[in-house]
């Protein structure tokens, strides 16, 4: 009898520290990990742990205090950047979200890798509400920011996206752009998009945008004769990588 | 007159002085606190507590990739990031004793026919698709495989696989000949106070080395990529000594940047999420406690019995 006694007491010793546990686990660790997060007089890497912490957590509850970081002017870029990342893992309130990431975007002393997360994280979420933010990118004089705007606007896959690459692509002075183009465009994998990249790879000034190009014609499971041609004239490319690529070798 | 040429031949060192060598593509290296680098010193320490791995203890070092132009780019606490180079050990970082080890370059990266300049270009396209990703702080991924996040030796070691080239070779270091493996005794909050011993290994033959960790092994937290039911982690200093590249000279600056809110370069830092470790150390103190007690029972009931 003094047993089953015993046991009833260790179960209900369990259900005491469990139950509360289990049932304000969300609530009480979203709340803990926020504090974390906005408390300024911890380390930055904790925050910066927090702030991932309540990225990963998938709880919704945990949009509004990472919404609060990235709004935050005097916040480190770096936090607000790991907030937008956070955010977009979360993938709730995405009006707020898509307001906040454009709004950092936008602030006139934004640090430059935070203008590239927001760009990543746009293509990230697939924003399309956001072509006119990445359009204006596209003209932006630093080329890593035209460079991001290219990768979120392949991402989104979406007609409008697809032409402002190709408009980009007759006026981008820098090759890495360019063939960031090829490579956005190139993803999509779609047949109509064959005589474009088929041109890159023949026309292109700069071996590594045709070799790009060929890179990913050859990833389409189907080719048509413009781009199989292309394939075939650029064999005698005077690029080694260009004809490496054209006869199917993988970079 | 004198003037004159005073000033032309200041102009000239100016821009002299802003002319690097060093080629995009370099591989950069620098050690951690204190000048240890995981690999390179004799006994492999790691923290026991998450707490001191989460404020740098883990001594593993930082590598890097210069893009030309004075920018690198590498992955750390905050992300991947594009930044002058005099960033990749902070003036932070130097205070605290990390030194930079070198730079890097491909074997025959001089020779146009291996490397002609599209291939080495190529290099900065792969790096600034991962700008603005994530640092993979539980370690189970590192090369960006799948999740995208990335450690800074496996950011550098991906953005090489994409244009062809394997730095390191693939594969899983545990124990035996290719390596140096040590046995370290963790006694902390995390082993109950209790002496538990791990077996930490490293290799400069392959990726991986195997790391066992309280926080994995006693505590289920995962720490490393998984494999064969083992923990692994990729160590910068493994990438370094492999004859796939050479040493060269660096001719940019690579130290006393202002600190980010990513600080320098410390690669590997926190590893798992403080909430995770308080609830299951509060588990094992419970479960404990039970144990105890049951053992308390059982002794005096035999001592009682007939």
């Amino acid at each position: 009898m003094k047993i089953y006694g015993f046991f009833l007491a260790l179960v209900l010793l369990l259900a005491v520290f469990a139950s509360p546990a289990a049932a304000e686990e969300g609530n009480a660790a979203v709340a803990r990990q926020a504090a974390r997060a906005a408390d300024e007089s911890l380390n930055m890497d904790e925050r910066i742990q927090a702030v991932q912490t309540l990225g990963r957590s998938g709880d919704g509850r945990a949009a509004a205090p990472l919404l609060e970081i990235l709004k935050d002017p005097s916040e480190e870029p770096g936090l607000r950047a790991c907030a937008a990342r956070a955010l977009a893992k979360l993938d709730t309130a995405r009006p707020d979200v898509l307001a906040a990431l454009e709004s950092a975007y936008r602030e006139t002393a934004a640090e430059d890798n935070l203008r590239y997360t927001v760009l990543q994280t746009l293509g990230d979420l697939k924003a399309l509400e956001a072509l006119a933010l990445l359009r204006e990118a596209l003209e932006d004089p630093d080329d890593t920011v035209r460079f991001k705007a290219v990768q979120a606007l392949g991402e989104l896959n979406d007609p409008e996206a697809v032409k402002l690459l190709t408009g980009r692509y007759e006026q981008e002075p820098d090759k890495t752009v360019r063939a960031e183009i090829v490579r956005a465009l190139g993803r999509l994998r779609d047949p109509a998009l064959e005589p474009f990249l088929a041109g890159a790879l023949l026309r292109d000034e700069d071996a590594l945008v045709r070799w790009n190009a060929a890179l990913m014609l050859q990833g389409y499971d189907e080719l048509g004769p413009e781009a199989r041609e292309a394939l075939a004239e650029a064999a005698r490319d005077p690029s080694p990588m260009v004809r490496q690529a054209a006869a199917g070798g993988a970079p | 007159m004198k003037r004159v040429c005073l000033f032309i031949i200041l102009v000239l060192m100016t821009s002299a002085g802003t002319a690097f060598s060093l080629e995009k593509g370099a591989l950069l290296y620098h050690s951690s606190q204190g000048d240890t680098l995981y690999g390179r010193t004799d006994a492999l320490v790691l923290p026991c507590s998450p707490i001191d791995a989460f404020y740098g203890a883990l001594t593993s070092g930082h590598a890097g990739l210069y893009i030309g132009g004075g920018e690198i780019i590498h992955a750390k606490r905050d992300g991947v990031v594009e930044e002058p180079s005099e960033n990749f050990i902070t003036r932070e970082d130097l205070d605290k004793g990390c030194r930079y080890v070198g730079a890097k370059l491909p074997v025959n990266y001089d020779d146009p026919a291996v490397w002609p300049p599209e291939r080495k270009d190529q290099i900065i396209v792969i790096a600034r698709e991962q700008l603005g990703k994530d640092y993979d702080f539980t370690f189970h991924r590192q090369k960006g495989n799948g999740s995208g996040d990335f450690t800074c030796v496996g950011l550098v070691e991906y953005v090489y696989e994409e244009v062809g080239y394997d730095v390191t070779p693939g594969g899983y270091y545990a124990t035996g000949a290719g390596g140096k493996t040590y046995a370290q005794t963790y006694n902390c909050a995390e082993t109950l106070f209790q002496d538990w011993t791990g077996i930490n290994s490293f290799t400069g033959k392959v990726e991986f080395s195997r790391v066992q960790h309280p926080l994995t092994t006693v505590l289920k937290i995962p720490l490393g990529r998984e494999y064969e039911g083992e923990r692994y982690i990729f160590f910068p200093y493994s990438q370094y000594r492999q004859p796939s590249t050479v040493a060269v000279p660096t001719d940019i600056p690579v130290s006393g940047g202002a600190s980010g809110s990513g600080g320098g370069g410390s690669c590997f830092i926190a590893t798992v999420s403080p909430d995770r470790i308080t609830s299951v150390s509060l588990l094992i103190v419970l479960f404990s406690l039970v144990g105890f007690l049951a053992g308390v029972y059982r002794s005096r009931r035999s001592g009682n019995g007939p």
